[in-house]
């Protein structure tokens, strides 16, 4: 069905660079710069046209996650001809995607490849020569993401969403069944009761699923990883190791600053995105200052911290205000105590969460990388796992209509055909990562289950 | 050739749907011909003696809130009226009436026999005549005679080509014994129309006086006073009841003993049946595990002593059919009058049809009713009546009657017979309308009246009439939504109490009270009653429009969403969808079949992807703009 939604995508290559841009394109576009956007300049409220505001982009929760500049280009004015709102954060793949996550929780939804591009020339921003390419992108695109979703959906997940979906259409079933057959005999079982902890159970699912997606993401794109530590305490030593161990396949993502590199490790199934904080590295004041603020930046979208600490010199106080803040923002972190080859055996605390290492002689590495595998594989994991940040919105959705539906259910007064609304709404959502036909499934569904005819 | 008489249009087949073409047409002035195989079967009845339920009576109340037939006949002939679906919400409450169909029949005669502009021909259509230029001259029967026209509405049922069958006994026949029409099915496939065979079937009927009425449930009806028609003219037929019983295991063991002998599994049935109307034996078939199956009684008149067996539907033998009757609890010694029965008949592919219903492939050819795969009187009516409504205004060189999605269940219907086509005999089910909540039957006449009125089958009178309803309505509603209870007003406080509501913590807008649960429009008008006299009818509109004004702006903020795909038309010049660079194979050739009106429409095919509907708005906006070149 076609729709006029707003779509957002970031537009600069996910690359290490100054500046990275996301933009939001659409009709809800300005509501919803303003559930993730505090401008320092209150005047940002009424979004006047092609000025640029400084502030804060932050998640549901409230914590920061950027500080960007924001560029509001009001239709037909802009690029698409719609409604647009760009948002210039640091250019960090990490916070950019972050960042994106969050515009999508508040109703966009991610552009496919050309759609902006699209959405000018049918707004009339481009001229009649660029359509040809915009085709054939849609062509190209149409093809790639037929194969992708194929390989995508093969297997487990596809039987899991169908789980979902045959569980959510039975209960739908029995809501519409009678409504359209009240004559008939449908099951009395149904009472809301049931339905009601049916859905607890699908939630608990679609949450689970949820839940895989960064589970899913770890194993498709990696551990965001920051390494962090005084000068000196060994990190490049500890990342030459890593790295040279793994020579072949190591990716080196070339970055156009200098003050953080990345790098790509694999441990067993892991990818480590490893990113070497350049905060520590200098120690003269204004410098190290805007450092520390950087280190903390990262720190607060890493999923894994690497504490670097020379054992000679143990845990600082500085060192434990470090630990406190990790464990107060709840982050996976793992203290590591290089250079044990200088300090006395007798002073090597064994201990679960200090890994003790050489990275001049190489020991301990083992240790940890076995440490990093106990961190993220402790999950059982499941044979599937969301990776694809579309099939993440439409569990999302799902999970939205299942939640209204269920303070609906609580309100004892909504009659079934308003509930049957909102479940509909939760199969549609289900129904787009496979695609399938909501009547037609709920015929079928409705007359291999019950009996029903005159 | 010679013609008898000369008409602008034709309708072929007195049934549900050819009935209200042929009135619509009459009303809106044109001289209209009906021609029905038997004068006395028009308006018949065949299967069950009831008018209505959910989405069905949905299509009644569009029906006449357009200034159609079913529904006025429908409530002058009731004898008992339910309203279904009470508790399950307001956009799904519906009425059923169970209807004298004999009295039916003969009331939709009189309405037809007196109307001006139409004239009723018994006979048998032979052929659809065509002038060399593919265009329609007329009409041939199997009489001999010839009658002229401009264009053709076909409503032939369940008579295309049909055959009876029970048991092993296979019988050309139309339904109800009556004749079947034998050679219009070949003229359309010489015009290129091809048609496929759908199934269907009816249950026993039985003697009442001979049922053992004490050991079977009573049913009783419940609105006796609520009627379809918006002027609320009441039937004064005497009302009866309906009846529950259950059939038992011996039902199940002589049917599972005797399935051999049923065509659906000997392989005589060839057709495809509907799955929401099995027969007797395919309910035992595919639900073992049901030791029992529930059957209503309904009489076919409330002075005639034939009755229906609903949920009975059967094509075993007679002998088979008999002994399962007497299994059936207090049915042991029922007389059964006539057996049960299939019925295959031939069907066009709907996706042959522009949204008129006119055929796209011969122009002023329009098809109605259970010809276009559905089933149902009510599906039938309402396609009778946009095929008629259509046929004059195409004549009379006006705009077309198309309606959408969210203008009703009719364009529901419609939409999706023409877009998706359909596999089985369809039948219109709430949930097939994706915005339920504002297609309300109570809301019927809003939405379509105006309409109506303005192609002329809507008198001034009753046109007035609206308008005056749904200002009260409205000015109620904002009425109640402005005013201002104050918390400590004492009827209300005591009302609040009485209620078992939660005390009013400060004052509230009337709207908020009548919102809660506990309280309703009429307790709060008992102490703030409005201006002028509300009817119930009226008064139940107000209430539904405040209690679940959430809901039904939710439903209205989608409905503006999928009108957008609406408008964006697709020029009737594109008819070869081979010159959209970019599409798919598939989707050219389905583009190609279905000829969508616009991009809504396009985008429900199925197999159409998000993807071809953009290439093909790319292509539209690149003609747009060459043609803006060009100029």
């Amino acid at each position: 069905m076609l729709k006029e939604y707003t779509i957002a995508n970031i537009i600069t290559p996910l690359i290490e660079c100054g500046i990275g841009i996301i933009r939001i394109s659409g009709k809800q576009a300005f509501e919803i710069i303003d559930e993730i956007f505090n401008a320092y300049n209150p005047a940002f409220k009424q979004k006047e046209s092609h000025k640029a505001f400084l502030g804060t982009i932050h998640n549901s929760n409230g914590s920061k996650l950027d500080e960007a500049l924001v560029l509001i280009m009001k239709g037909p004015h802009s690029f698409t001809g719609e409604n647009t709102v760009e948002i210039h954060c640091h250019g960090n793949p990490f916070i950019l995607k972050e960042v994106l996550k969050e515009i999508l929780k508040q109703g966009a939804t991610k552009s496919e490849a050309g759609e902006f591009t699209r959405r000018a020339f049918l707004n009339g921003k481009l001229d009649l020569t660029q359509s040809e390419a915009i085709l054939d992108t849609i062509q190209a695109n149409n093809q790639k993401a037929l194969s992708l979703s194929l390989n995508q959906l093969e297997g487990s997940l596809k039987n899991k969403i169908g789980l979902l979906k045959e569980d959510l259409i039975s209960i739908i079933a029995y809501l519409e069944a009678s409504i359209d057959f009240p004559d008939d005999e449908i099951e009395e079982s149904y009472t809301n009761d049931v339905i009601n902890s049916r859905v607890n159970k699908l939630l608990d699912e679609i949450n689970k699923l949820l839940k895989s997606y960064s589970q899913g993401k770890i194993i498709k794109d990696g551990i965001m990883t920051v390494l962090i530590g005084r000068p000196n305490v060994g990190k490049s030593s500890l990342l030459n190791n890593l790295l040279n161990e793994d020579r072949a396949i190591i990716t080196h993502l070339p970055g156009t600053t200098r003050d953080a590199i990345e790098e790509q490790i694999n441990i067993g199934d892991l990818i480590l995105n490893i990113v070497d904080t350049a905060g520590f590295r200098e120690t003269e004041d204004i410098i190290e200052k805007i450092g520390i603020k950087k280190t903390y930046n990262y720190i607060d979208i890493a999923q894994l911290i690497l504490f670097l600490v020379d054992a000679r010199q143990g845990l600082t106080s500085d060192d434990h205000l470090m630990i406190n803040h990790l464990n107060q923002i709840g982050k996976n972190f793992i203290i590591i105590m290089n250079k044990v080859d200088l300090i006395k055996k007798e002073n090597i605390k064994s201990s679960n969460d200090i890994i003790y290492i050489s990275a001049k002689e190489g020991t301990g590495i083992e240790g940890l990388k076995s440490a990093i595998k106990d961190l993220f594989i402790k999950d059982e994991i499941e044979d599937y796992y969301i990776s694809n940040l579309r099939y993440y919105e439409c569990l999302v959705k799902a999970k939205e209509a299942l939640d209204v539906f269920q303070e609906s259910i609580a309100s004892e007064i909504v009659p079934a055909d308003l509930l049957a609304i909102d479940l509909k709404d939760a199969y549609i959502a289900l129904a787009a990562i496979t695609g399938d036909d909501f009547t037609e499934d709920l015929l079928d569904n409705i007359f291999s289950k019950f009996c029903i005819g005159k | 050739m010679n013609f008898v008489d000369n008409y602008k249009i034709i309708v072929i087949g007195g049934g549900h749907s050819g009935t209200e073409a042929a009135y619509a047409s009459a009303k809106m002035g044109l001289s209209t011909l009906l021609l029905t195989i038997s004068l006395d079967s028009i308006g018949l009845m065949p299967c069950n003696p009831s008018i209505g339920g959910p989405a069905k009576s949905h299509l009644v109340f569009e029906i006449d809130a357009l200034g159609g037939l079913m529904g006025k006949i429908a409530d002058r002939t009731s004898i008992q009226k339910k309203i279904l679906n009470r508790s399950k919400g307001p956009a799904v409450y519906a009425l059923r009436a169970q209807i004298n169909r004999f009295l039916y029949s003969r009331e939709i005669i009189k309405e037809l026999e007196n109307l001006e502009n139409l004239d009723i021909v018994q006979g048998e259509a032979k052929d659809i005549l065509i002038n060399n230029n593919g265009k329609i001259i007329g009409i041939s029967l199997t009489n001999g005679l010839n009658y002229s026209c401009e264009s053709i509405i076909l409503a032939t049922g369940t008579y295309l080509s049909s055959k009876v069958i029970i048991g092993d006994m296979v019988k050309e026949s139309g339904p109800n014994e009556l004749s079947n029409s034998k050679y219009l099915a070949n003229s359309l496939h010489n015009l290129g129309i091809m048609t496929h065979s759908f199934k269907t079937g009816t249950p026993p009927r039985l003697h009442k006086g001979s049922l053992n009425i004490e050991e079977l449930e009573l049913q009783p009806g419940d609105s006796q006073d609520y009627t379809f028609n918006f002027e609320e003219i009441k039937g004064n037929l005497p009302q009866v009841d309906c009846y529950l019983t259950y059939t038992t295991d011996k039902t199940k063991k002589i049917i599972e003993d005797n399935i051999n002998r049923s065509p659906l599994y000997s392989g005589l049935i060839t057709g495809v049946g509907p799955r929401y109307c099995p027969s007797i034996e395919d309910k035992i078939v595919r639900f073992p595990e049901k030791i029992s199956h529930h059957l209503f009684i309904e009489p076919e008149g409330h002075d005639v002593e034939e009755i229906y067996l609903q949920g009975f539907s059967t094509s075993l033998p007679g002998d088979v059919q008999i002994e399962m009757v007497h299994s059936i609890k207090g049915l042991e010694s029922a007389k059964v009058m006539k057996l049960g029965y299939a019925i295959e008949y031939e069907v066009i592919n709907a996706t042959e049809l522009k949204l008129t219903l006119e055929s796209k492939k011969i122009a002023n050819l329009y098809f109605a009713g259970q010809i276009n795969g559905t089933s149902g009187y009510e599906e039938a009516a309402a396609q009778g009546l946009i095929a008629g409504i259509n046929a004059v205004l195409k004549l009379k060189d006006k705009e077309p009657l198309i309606l959408d999605r969210s203008n009703g269940y009719i364009g529901v219907l419609i939409d999706d017979l023409v877009t998706k086509g359909t596999e089985e005999p369809y039948r219109m089910f709430t949930s097939r309308a994706e915005y339920r909540l504002p297609l309300r039957q109570s809301n019927a006449d809003r939405r379509l009246t105006k309409t109506g009125y303005e192609i002329g089958l809507i008198k001034q009178e009753r046109f007035e009439n609206f308008q005056k309803k749904i200002e009260t309505i409205d000015k109620e509603v904002s009425r109640l939504q402005n005013l201002t209870i104050n918390a400590d007003d004492e009827a209300v406080k005591q009302l609040v109490q009485m209620s078992k509501s939660s005390a009013l913590e400060q004052n509230i807008k009337a709207s908020a009270l009548i919102r809660r649960p506990e309280i309703s429009y009429l307790d709060v008008t008992k102490i703030y009653p409005p201006e002028e006299i509300i009817s119930s009818r009226e008064g139940e509109e107000v209430e539904l429009l405040i209690k679940y004004e959430g809901y039904i702006k939710k439903q209205i903020e989608q409905v503006e969403n999928y009108s957008k795909g609406e408008k964006k038309l697709i020029p009737e010049w594109l008819t070869d969808y081979r010159l959209v660079k970019g599409l798919t194979s598939e989707a050219i050739e389905k583009l190609n079949t279905v000829k969508p009106l616009s991009i809504g429409q396009a985008s429900r095919i199925s197999g159409i992807t998000p993807a071809d509907i953009h290439v093909l708005l790319i292509y539209l906006e690149q003609i747009k703009r060459q043609e803006k070149n060009d100029v």
